[in-house]
């Protein structure tokens, strides 16, 4: 992903937050809350869980800033532990027995688009649509699944999720070609003419 | 038309509404979709799903940020950083410049020059005063560090001076480390499972 304040870069910022200006992690923040935020939330499926997963991972990015490698991009050092904080998360809650197939009654509320429309029966088509897209998401093996969470909701670049899994980019390609196709004929219904 | 294989064009269409595509295979994309109706639909099909996946975005609460930043932690890094040290070592500047002037005051024997220097020695002669006093009271109930503290601090003004400064040094370091302990604690966070290997940072 690509840095979005044009006067400094991730790398930049993370300098002078080590300088002790804590409003520079502030701008990070900023700059990454919202991928940050959907991954997770495409990956643990509750907003206020992804949310709190979000916090805890910027907690623990803080707490590791000393060792971040300017080498490498600030995005993937993020999104791999946010990897990893997910795969922590689902995996107590496997153990805990709870459904992963759709969010239990007591969640915070549906999957719904980011606007919330006045239109009754629009709404409730977006309600539909939302459902839909988790359900063919959820229907991804893991590894199409973790690949194009990362593209469309981290927003993370090719090169960038090739460097956070570890993968040659042509693999990268190769698989997000194929988890679309089959996004594709999920969602068929809503993509015809 | 194209030096494209059937293969190609198919991972092309796919890639594309990504915009990592140079503008010769858009070119060639936009040429093959003129000519084909059954290609054209599909295009427009895959632009409607990343469409979709876009739309599907949730929002970040409200106040995200300050949540955010009212929850970190003293980090480790923080703690060694100078900025944590320059108050105390600056306020340990001015009470050791203070007590060498007092020292050297009080060596000389001088008689003050001015009314500022006169206060100075007077502020002077009060520490000492409080210091010998607060010495005497050790003493009394821990008698003998005490007792030979006092003595060591009635001997001399620099004497009672250099325990002065150490005294408001360390008393200026404990606050510091206190006002950094009473930020809230974060959430606890597990430990992130490692899934490739690589080290989690």
């Amino acid at each position: 992903m690509a840095a979005e304040s044009p006067e400094r870069s991730d790398a930049e910022l993370v300098a002078e937050a080590l300088k002790g200006r804590e409003e520079c992690f502030g701008d990070l923040v900023s700059r990454y809350q919202g991928p940050l935020v959907n991954y997770l939330y495409r990956m643990v499926r509750q907003p206020g869980e992804a949310h709190d997963l979000a916090q805890d991972v910027f907690i623990k990015i803080y707490q590791a800033l000393d060792r971040y490698d300017p080498q490498y991009k600030f995005s993937t050092w993020l999104f791999r532990i946010a990897q990893n904080a997910a795969i922590d998360r689902i995996r107590k809650r496997r153990v805990s027995m709870v459904s992963m197939d759709r969010p239990s009654d007591d969640d915070e509320g549906p999957w719904e688009f980011a606007g919330h429309d006045p239109d009754p029966y629009r709404d409730a088509r977006n309600r539909e649509r939302g459902d839909a897209i988790q359900s063919a998401i959820d229907a991804l093996p893991w590894e199409y699944r973790e690949l194009i969470v990362m593209r469309h909701y981290g927003e993370l670049s090719y090169e960038e999720i090739a460097q956070a899994k570890g993968m040659p980019l042509g693999t990268v390609k190769n698989k997000l070609f194929r988890g679309r196709q089959m996004l594709k004929e999920s969602l068929a219904d809503f993509l015809t003419d | 038309m194209s030096d494209l294989d059937p293969s190609q064009v198919t991972e092309l269409l796919y890639l594309e509404p990504d915009g990592e595509l140079t503008r010769r295979q858009i070119s060639q994309l936009e040429a093959l979709a003129a000519a084909s109706p059954e290609m054209a639909r599909e295009r427009r099909e895959l632009a409607r799903l990343h469409a979709l996946l876009v739309e599907s975005k949730i929002e970040v609460r409200a106040g995200f940020r300050s949540d955010v930043m009212a929850s970190l932690p003293a980090a480790g890094w923080a703690a060694r950083h100078p900025r944590t040290w320059w108050v105390a070592a600056a306020v340990l500047a001015l009470l050791g410049g203070a007590a060498g002037l007092l020292a050297g005051l009080s060596a000389a024997r001088l008689e003050p020059a001015s009314p500022f220097v006169a206060a100075l020695g007077a502020l002077g002669d009060l520490l000492v005063s409080s210091l010998t006093a607060g010495a005497g009271l050790l003493g009394a109930s821990w008698r003998g560090i005490g007792l030979a503290l006092g003595d060591w601090l009635g001997q001399s003004v620099p004497n009672a001076l250099a325990f002065g400064v150490v005294l408001a040094g360390v008393g200026v370091l404990l606050l510091r480390r206190l006002r950094r302990r009473a930020r809230p604690a974060p959430a606890a966070v597990a430990a992130p499972s490692r899934t490739d290997g690589s080290a989690v940072e």
